[in-house]
């Protein structure tokens, strides 16, 4: 009998998480890069495709794709009016999903049915999930697509009066457990997260510093490792290149700017989704406000998102997940484990 | 007054000639010393060497000994172009496996990846209660009309 191998798959718009119940956990920058030509092939060792980190940081030799950039495959449907570029996308992610099992079950050697829950934003479309489930045909023996705030949720055995806020580099999904899987009136999704971040910050500093030259992948380094919204705490300087000469920047008002940009839209999301709760649960929804997905990062967004609340809705308490990253993969996973095999049985892929 | 001597003015220098042979003397005596020294050796290097070599000999047979069956565990004798080398293959073999997880090691812990002491799934699952099993089955008739779409 062969043996069953359960995993929790996170495609997110900047990074891509794995967790398996072979104790793997890990996860790849969601870049996919093909060599441009002999020379750069070369380079990487006759790899024809490279991942993660080091497609960024070799950007220049490579042709380099993000499949999951501004919403596509996941949650826009915009994108499938061009036809060539969405079968691109698509056979991108494949490429990142497969390298991603591939991490999990290198130290494998048997035989495995592969089963997994893959998580999608919360209001994606039916035909988003049929894409996901395309993605995964063929690299996963068995697959089912969850809402990613939901399987956060679970993961916290968080089933009821909480409001999940899962900040993403390409969507935030706000989710309201209400001890059911949760509805379209239950979920909310905007497109402003952490690219929305980084395209503001890269304008604002742009118009500033008109000398300075920098790419977004710079400013979304500097943003990863300094984002705040609190007025308190430290300057924060950034060195760009000015003719080749590296000069350092004050970018602490910039940063802040950018990184309030994303909070108006969250805290209205709270808002609609607490407003709309059952009045006699609402204080208890208030309460159990939970943050995860790498934005939750963002010094100061936690508190600025209880004084929202406290100056909206009269009281409100957000907590931090403890292991933002991972939260919805883990989650994934766990809900991966506790399908009893006869639910698997009846969306597995291995008899067709 | 003390009267100055000039042994080179009188032409007469007994001192000096006394001195030169005893000179003579000594520097004969040596030579015939490093010539009965050096004849003696020639005589019976030969011998030592014979000597030495057999005993040597004997006294590193058990340390050859030890190695040749090391190599019967570990080696294996190769041939590179006319040369016969020896190469610890099984070594080499151990020592590549640990560099290749010291190199997966630091991969994991640079993305933060930890590995629980026993991998879980062989482990039962776990009972699921109603409400849970309520919601999982919900999940499930979700993704079986998700599947009708893709494969109508």
């Amino acid at each position: 009998m062969k043996k069953v191998l359960h995993v929790g798959i996170d495609l997110g718009t900047s990074r891509s998480v794995i967790a398996c119940d072979n104790g793997v956990r890990t996860f790849v920058s969601s870049y996919v890069g093909y060599p441009k030509d002999e020379v750069s092939r070369k380079m990487f060792g006759r790899k024809n495709v490279i991942f993660g980190d080091e497609a960024l940081k070799n950007r220049l030799a490579l042709e380099l794709h993000r499949p999951f950039d501004k919403g596509k495959l996941k949650y826009t449907e915009s994108f499938e009016k061009d036809s060539e570029a969405f079968e691109k996308s698509k056979q991108v992610a494949r490429e990142l999903l497969r390298h991603l099992i591939d991490l999990a079950r290198e130290e494998e050697t048997e035989e495995l049915i592969l089963r997994g829950v893959i998580g999608a934003p919360a209001m994606a479309s039916n035909k988003n999930k049929k894409t996901l489930l395309e993605i995964a045909d063929g690299i996963l023996d068995d697959v089912m697509i969850v809402s990613e705030p939901f399987a956060v949720a679970y993961g916290l055995n968080l089933f009821t009066s909480a409001l999940i806020i899962d900040i993403g580099g390409g969507t935030v999904d706000l989710c309201r457990m209400a001890g059911t899987i949760p509805t379209e009136e239950d979920q909310i999704t905007t497109m402003k997260a952490g690219d929305y971040i980084d395209q503001v910050f890269l304008d604002l500093i742009h118009k500033k510093y008109k000398d300075a030259e920098f790419t977004v992948a710079m400013v979304r380094r500097f943003k990863e490792e300094n984002s705040f919204v609190s007025k308190m705490g430290e300057s924060v300087f950034i060195e760009l290149p000015v003719k080749g000469k590296p000069i350092s920047y004050d970018a602490t008002d910039e940063l802040r700017e950018a990184c309030r940009a994303i909070v108006p839209e969250i805290v209205e999301g709270v808002r609609k989704l607490v407003a709309s709760f059952d009045p006699e649960f609402q204080r208890e929804l208030k309460r159990n406000v939970i943050l995860a997905g790498g934005g939750s990062q963002i010094v100061g967004l936690q508190r600025e998102i209880e004084n929202y609340m406290k100056d909206t809705l009269g009281y409100g308490r957000a907590i931090k997940v403890e292991e933002p990253l991972y939260a919805g993969a883990s989650g994934a996973l766990n809900l991966a484990k506790d399908m009893p095999d006869e639910y698997w049985d009846q969306v597995t892929s291995r008899s067709k | 007054m003390k009267k100055k001597i000039n042994p080179k003015k009188n032409e007469s220098d007994t001192f000096h000639e006394a001195v030169k042979g005893a000179n003579a003397t000594l520097e004969y005596a040596g030579l015939v010393s490093w010539s009965i020294i050096s004849r003696s050796s020639a005589a019976i290097i030969d011998e030592i060497l014979k000597i030495t070599e057999t005993v040597g000999r004997n006294a590193a047979e058990p340390f050859f000994e030890i190695k040749k069956q090391v190599r019967k565990v570990f080696g294996k004798k190769i041939f590179v172009g006319d040369y016969k080398i020896y190469v610890d293959e099984k070594v080499k073999v151990i020592e590549e496996g640990i560099r290749r997880l010291e190199g997966r090691l630091a991969f994991l812990e640079k993305h933060g990846v930890r590995l629980s002491g026993v991998p879980e799934y062989e482990k039962k699952k776990k009972e699921l209660n109603d409400e849970r099993k309520g919601l999982i089955n919900m999940i499930v008739q979700e993704n079986k009309r998700l599947r009708e779409l893709l494969n109508p």
